[in-house]
């Protein structure tokens, strides 16, 4: 699953760094572009004012719902831009969510991780740049089809992080906990979203409000239940799961008048635990019980006394709880270790807020001069742009790509900013998923997680150190009778105990990856150890590691003089370890052209061997031979 | 297992036809391919722990060897087995380790021509077979021979050699192998399967191999755990096929089948270490032959409380053919190791003062094993971490002969 990277390993946080202001910068040069579009049409046909005020206007639940979660969208992308992101989401994210989960889902965030970890810097930047998108996207376009795209989008993309990211909220795993954030602070997203993808009808009756609150109350009861359910060590004090919980959070890194509140609240929890349960429980409950029944009494006659009475309290109260457990307990979600988003009180909140204000719908006008591409859309917005006409002089052009073009520039002329904006915003997610989609057509590992265990290649050019050995197979072989192939060289131990069966199967990996060009390249490999050496065992090995039918795969030998010779001529140095060690060898690999010119030298140490950087060196190693057959 | 072939109830055509076709596989199944579980200690037969593979030898050249593990037992990669020498005359150990391969895996030893001593590297990590090693100038020097492959077995009579040069090896995956010299190639001589389906292998019950060693002619004796009540599973090879050369158990021991942890030859003397019995009530009997199997005195039965509570026990031996034993509780299990020897054909074992006695001993200490010492008192090797500590046996107490510090290299296997 992972890489085994350090989260802040120099080298991927740069690469990271970078692939954000990559990427920035081409969204910045959209944004510049589609303004530029924009006023350009607006000069060529200046009297196209779109169409009138929406006849379907947006609710104020819904917009609360939308620009709120909006927020959340890009607040979460901020977040996933923090340095360690790249390198660290697997480890200190995924592995600990999935830690307590069923096989089956850590197999399934196991495949998330791995692609991940494959390709950490696509990866961190698809997760900033789509997120900001989102979140840009339900900001920019407040009604019709492309906000309620925007909705299904973030309710897809919400999806993917609760499997791959939370373990579904850990709904699987024992500890469930509404303090804790289950189900997941992105399922809520989830719910957010399909409500938003909801046609505007549906937003016109109290319907959904009853929906949301009245499926919210269901939760809350069930969680209240959970809550106090026994044997959960939920009614335990200092022993006890929240006690624990809130301890730890506590002793994450934060400001100290935080800290000094939560470690206060642990106190409190370890001393009275069973008192601070029950205070939990009974405000679940009620707060559930009363939203359910609310939800469930409100009809057209007694709709606004239920509101009043029932509801309104219950709101209340659920937006009290929700602020001291996202202050007490989940300590705001995001301080400590490597936060992803604020987690699930402010979701909840709006969530409530929005379920209540749906009750008794309102719409706030829409200015008239605010015209929008996408009111245009469900108004026949074509019939409004054809009222317009083009600057004079400009005649309608001829052909159906001249038409077309015509009718583009009058619906930009007639388009809105925050239509444009919102464009802008699909850019910004399309941005972010293409390099990300594009890296994971490949089923190697990006060869940055290579360099950042061992370094980049370094270029050379000069005559490599003549070699005369014996192969595998008992036959003389010297480095001039390969003349003519690219020679990849490594230096083996056929005793070794890890790193060299890991270079090894990194050297036949990146023999498959050669495809056809294998014909032109040998893998070659001299034993490293000066008492292990003999041809018994280097056929022992190649047998160990599959290599004995690798037609290109040479592991040469000879006697302690000769590889003593070949070690320093190579730079290697080979040192017997008193008292168990295995011979103890630098790593190095070379890349020597068809002129037995050495062009390169990858420090070869393979890491923590992971399938990620096994996968990478190998990419690395492929790399390096194709630039020298590329450049013959 | 018995072969059930009942006379099939004959019905319908098709239906006799079906259930004969089934009779017949499952007839199949239980004649012919009846084995045991894959592996020298698939199932063992009684129960108890298996040999650790601490151990010691004298050699017939009057040298001592010890192997221990050191290091940290919390962590595979960072427990090293390490082979100490006390030369002939010497009465001094040194370390010995050959270098050139991480000993994570275990560290089995033999004699084969006097003076000479081969060593075999158990699998660890990637490395799936075993090195091997020889030093004829009591390990100043190591050359490598012939590798094993698959690895040697974990125990730690898993190689045997002989006077003449000859080795043979039980390999982890349940095949005894030999060499006609150190360093020549290694050929397949049989398995835990075959013997097993064989009659000797058979009237035994084997379930596992756990020893290799030579007959004083020459021929390759096998021993292995038996799950039938007083049988010994101990084979040798004659006249093209396997036979059972093992002492037949007498006493109380005989309503247990018997575990072979210990065997070997010198000078002439074939020397058998069993535990018989179950986590109720378990004993230790040693056996001794002069004639490759054929006779065998057997010592009286040591009860060990600490076996039988899931103890292990580490077997150690000397050049006269007396044996050394070292029973380590099982964790969590209070009570001091019980630490024992008996001479060559002698009837009763010698329970030695238990170790913890001794002062100076830190909690995280352990006795690895028991090595006789020159004129004849045993030595006790203890380890803690990278020290190991040699405790001679007085007048009814221990004391502190020699303390060795080794370099462990930490960190190196990975």
């Amino acid at each position: 699953m992972q890489s085994g990277l350090s989260d802040t390993n120099p080298i991927i946080v740069a690469a990271f760094k970078a692939a954000l202001l990559r990427q920035g910068l081409i969204i910045a040069a959209v944004l510049i572009l589609l303004a530029l579009a924009w006023a350009a049409a607006r000069e060529y046909w200046p009297h196209a004012s779109g169409p009138a005020a929406s006849s379907t206007p947006e609710s104020t639940a819904r917009r609360l719902l939308r620009i709120g979660f909006g927020i959340l969208w890009v607040f979460d992308g901020l977040l996933q831009a923090q340095p360690a992101m790249a390198a660290g989401l697997p480890s200190r994210v995924i592995q600990p969510a999935a830690a307590t989960s069923p096989g089956w889902v850590q197999h399934l965030m196991n495949w998330g991780a791995t692609a991940w970890s494959y390709h950490p810097v696509q990866a961190g930047a698809a997760a900033v740049w789509i997120q900001i998108g989102i979140g840009a996207w339900l900001l920019f376009a407040p009604s019709g089809w492309p906000s309620r795209l925007a909705g299904l989008v973030s309710a897809g993309w919400g999806l993917v992080v609760w499997a791959f990211g939370e373990a579904f909220g850990g709904i699987f795993a024992p500890g469930l906990t509404f303090l804790f954030g289950a189900p997941g602070a992105v399922a809520y997203y989830c719910v957010a979203g399909f409500a938003l993808a909801l046609p505007a009808q549906r937003w016109r009756s109290e319907r959904l409000g009853r929906q949301l609150l009245g499926g919210l109350g269901l939760f809350l009861a069930g969680m209240a239940l959970l809550q106090a359910w026994p044997g959960g060590g939920s009614w335990s004090g200092r022993s006890g799961s929240l006690a624990t919980m809130v301890s730890s959070m506590a002793g994450t890194p934060q400001p100290h008048p935080l800290a000094a509140i939560v470690r206060g609240f642990a106190s409190l929890t370890a001393a009275h635990g069973f008192a601070v349960n029950l205070i939990t429980v009974l405000a679940l409950g009620v707060t559930g019980v009363a939203l359910l029944a609310g939800a469930l009494a409100i009809t057209d006659v007694r709709s606004v006394r239920v509101r009043a009475r029932v509801l309104r309290p219950a709101v209340i109260l659920l937006l009290a709880v929700c602020l001291a457990d996202w202050v007490l307990i989940e300590d705001f979600g995001f301080f400590g270790g490597l936060g992803t988003d604020p987690n699930s009180m402010i979701p909840v909140a709006i969530l409530a807020v929005t379920g209540y204000l749906a009750l008794a719908p309102t719409f706030a006008p829409e200015p008239a001069a605010a015209a929008d591409l996408a009111a245009a859309a469900e108004e026949g917005g074509a019939a409004s742009v054809a009222d317009a006409e083009p600057a004079v002089g400009s005649s309608e052009p001829q052909g159906l790509p001249g038409r077309l073009a015509h009718t583009a520039i009058g619906a930009a002329a007639g388009a809105g900013l925050r239509a444009v904006l919102a464009l802008w915003a699909v850019v910004i997610v399309i941005v972010g998923a293409g390099p990300m989609a594009l890296a994971q057509a490949s089923s190697t590992a990006s060869p940055i997680i290579a360099q950042a265990i061992a370094g980049s290649a370094a270029p050379l050019n000069f005559p490599a150190p003549a070699f005369s050995l014996t192969d595998q197979r008992g036959s003389q072989v010297s480095l001039a009778s390969l003349r003519g192939k690219v020679v990849l060289l490594t230096f083996l131990d056929p005793v070794c105990t890890s790193d060299c069966p890991l270079i090894a199967q990194e050297f036949r990996a990146a023999n498959q990856l050669l495809g056809g060009r294998a014909h032109d390249v040998e893998l070659v490999a001299i034993v490293a150890n000066p008492v292990y050496r003999s041809v018994t065992y280097t056929r022992e090995f190649d047998r160990q590691e599959g290599l004995a039918a690798v037609p290109n795969w040479l592991y040469l030998t000879g006697s302690l003089s000769q590889l003593q010779h070949t070690w320093t001529s190579y730079g290697l140095t080979v040192q017997s370890v008193q008292a168990g060690g295995m011979a103890a060898h630098n790593d190095v690999a070379y890349v020597i052209d068809r002129t037995g010119h050495t062009r390169s030298e990858l420090n070869f140490d393979p890491g923590p061997g992971t399938s990620s950087s096994q996968s990478s060196f190998a990419a690395e190693l492929a790399n390096s031979a194709q630039q020298v057959l590329g450049a013959e | 297992m018995t072969t059930t072939c009942s006379v099939v109830r004959r019905g319908s055509r098709r239906a006799s036809v079906v259930a004969l076709a089934v009779l017949g596989l499952l007839s199949l199944a239980a004649c012919g391919g009846s084995r045991p579980p894959a592996g020298t200690s698939g199932g063992r037969a009684t129960s108890l722990s298996g040999p650790a593979l601490a151990t010691s030898l004298g050699g017939s050249d009057g040298s001592s060897w010890a192997v221990v593990d050191m290091g940290s037992t919390a962590s595979a990669l960072n427990s090293f087995w390490e082979l100490f020498v006390r030369p002939a005359g010497s009465s001094t150990w040194r370390l010995a380790t050959p270098t050139g391969v991480a000993s994570n895996g275990g560290l089995v030893m033999t004699q084969s021509t006097p003076g000479e001593i081969v060593t075999g590297f158990r699998p660890s990590q990637d490395l799936t077979f075993s090195p091997l090693a020889s030093s004829g100038d009591a390990g100043a020097q190591w050359s490598a021979d012939a590798p094993l492959n698959p690895g040697l077995a974990d125990v730690p009579g898993a190689l045997a050699g002989n006077s003449a040069g000859h080795l043979i090896a039980l390999t982890q995956s349940g095949d005894v192998e030999s060499a006609a010299a150190v360093g020549a190639a290694w050929t397949r001589l049989t398995s835990l399967g075959a013997l097993a389906k064989g009659p000797a292998g058979r009237a035994c019950g084997l379930t596992a191999l756990t020893a290799v060693a030579w007959t004083p002619a020459g021929a390759p004796l096998v021993a292995g755990d038996c799950s039938k009540p007083g049988v010994t599973g101990i084979f040798t090879l004659s006249a093209g096929g396997w036979h059972a050369a093992a002492p037949r158990l007498t006493g109380s021991p005989v309503r247990s089948g018997a575990d072979v942890v210990g065997l070997t030859t010198t000078a002439g003397r074939t020397t058998a270490v069993l535990t018989v019995g179950n986590h109720a009530t378990a004993s230790v009997i040693t056996a001794w032959s002069l004639d490759g199997g054929t006779h065998w005195t057997q010592s009286a039965p040591l009860p060990s409380p600490a076996l039988a509570s899931g103890g292990q026990p580490s077997v150690s031996f000397s050049a006269d053919g007396s044996a050394g034993l070292v029973v380590t509780p099982a964790a969590r299990q209070p009570g001091a190791s019980q630490v024992a020897t008996i001479g060559w054909l002698g009837s009763d074992w010698d329970v030695l003062p238990a170790l913890n006695a001794a002062p100076a001993r830190s909690a995280s200490s352990r006795v690895a094993t028991l090595v006789a010492a020159p004129g004849g008192a045993p030595q006790a090797l203890e380890v803690d971490g990278g020290t190991m500590t040699v405790w001679q046996l007085g007048t009814g107490n221990w004391t502190i002969a020699q303390t060795i510090r080794v370099p462990i290299p930490y960190g190196s296997s990975g």
